[in-house]
């Protein structure tokens, strides 16, 4: 080390030196004390993206499972009545699950635009009218999720003569 | 109202205007250092897997150096006629010691004191952390730990910021004789 270094050292340690003793440390520790620790947010933005990506998931999952059905059908036997229950059944817990998923989706969105969207607009510079586009987006997009699906079960039923 | 345990008392009271003064050339307006700090310690505090009383030093500044990087690269500034000036505080600020009363003295003080801080923010953020994590005696391990980088980067960082500050400080030491 340098003595130019050595000095460049010293001013900086002076300068924040100088400043630390500016620093009411009491009030500090006071202030952090009346402080109220923050609370956990629900997560509520994960919650929408982990939606989404089992919504997804589901998608490509149902259009690879009916198209795979269209090109073996010929060949497979028929299913038996039992089969057919199980398979009538799993698709309806299936449908029901996707409407579960799009109202938590839609609930999430409310959550957002009810809980974070003044946080979001004032700490963050977010203009309202752009969040609130945003969030309409989303609640469209949980809607249009959420018929697609419900339409390509129904399809898949009525494909696997499940449903007329 | 927090309850703090006495050990974890002395440790804020002896770390915080540390943590203060180290954010103050990171942030843009030096008025937010306090509230940046006060945020980082209530956050800190608000996790209990955190042990501050043994690894709180490495922690604060480590936290400290992402809040203030944070807000100064992603916050966006509000241009305002009202908008309070940056160096409104710092009016008072002087590097004169106790015993300088001469108010020539007291002016060349604050012109050296207001000359680092303007060079400290002139430097790049992460050399200027460097810097003044070495100005308070932090080994280069630890200065490594707490801004997440590797010992031979820290050294780099180091000696670029003295050339600077040397460069830019120079005419102003000379001049001022320290």
């Amino acid at each position: 080390m340098t003595t130019e270094d050595r000095n460049i050292d010293k001013l900086v340690r002076s300068y924040l030196h100088e400043h630390e003793q500016k620093v009411n440390a009491p009030a500090f520790l006071a202030r952090v004390k009346a402080a109220k620790p923050a609370k956990r947010r629900r997560p509520a933005l994960r919650v929408a993206a982990a939606v989404s990506i089992a919504a997804g998931l589901a998608i490509v999952s149902l259009h690879l499972f009916r198209n795979e059905s269209a090109q073996q059908a010929p060949e497979l036997p028929p299913i038996s009545e039992l089969m057919q229950d199980q398979g009538k059944a799993a698709l309806t817990g299936a449908a029901a699950g996707v409407a579960a998923a799009q109202h938590s989706l839609q609930e999430a969105a409310a959550q957002v635009s009810m809980q974070t969207a003044p946080l979001l607009t004032q700490n963050l510079s977010i203009p309202a009218p752009a969040l609130d586009t945003q969030l309409d987006s989303l609640r469209r997009d949980a809607g249009v999720i959420g018929q697609n699906i419900r339409s390509l079960i129904y399809r898949t039923l009525s494909d696997a003569g499940l449903q007329s | 109202m927090r309850h703090l345990d006495p050990e974890l008392e002395a440790w804020l009271l002896h770390a915080a205007p540390r943590a203060v003064a180290y954010a103050r050339a990171l942030v843009k307006r030096p008025e937010d250092a306090e509230d940046v700090v006060h945020d980082v310690v209530c956050r800190l505090l608000d996790h209990n897997e955190y042990n501050l009383a043994k690894d709180g030093e490495r922690l604060l500044f480590r936290s400290v150096t992402n809040a203030c990087i944070n807000r100064t690269t992603r916050r966006r500034e509000i241009a305002s006629l009202s908008a309070t000036q940056a160096d409104g505080a710092a009016l008072q600020d002087s590097l004169a010691s106790g015993s300088a009363s001469d108010p020539a003295q007291i002016a060349i003080g604050r012109e050296l004191s207001q000359a680092i801080e303007r060079e400290l923010k002139n430097l790049p953020p992460l050399q200027r952390a460097a810097v003044e994590l070495k100005a308070l005696e932090k080994s280069l391990k630890e200065i490594a730990d707490i801004l997440g980088l590797t010992v031979p980067n820290v050294g780099v960082l180091i000696f670029r910021g003295r050339k600077l500050l040397a460069k830019r400080l120079g005419p102003q030491v000379e001049e001022f004789k320290l």
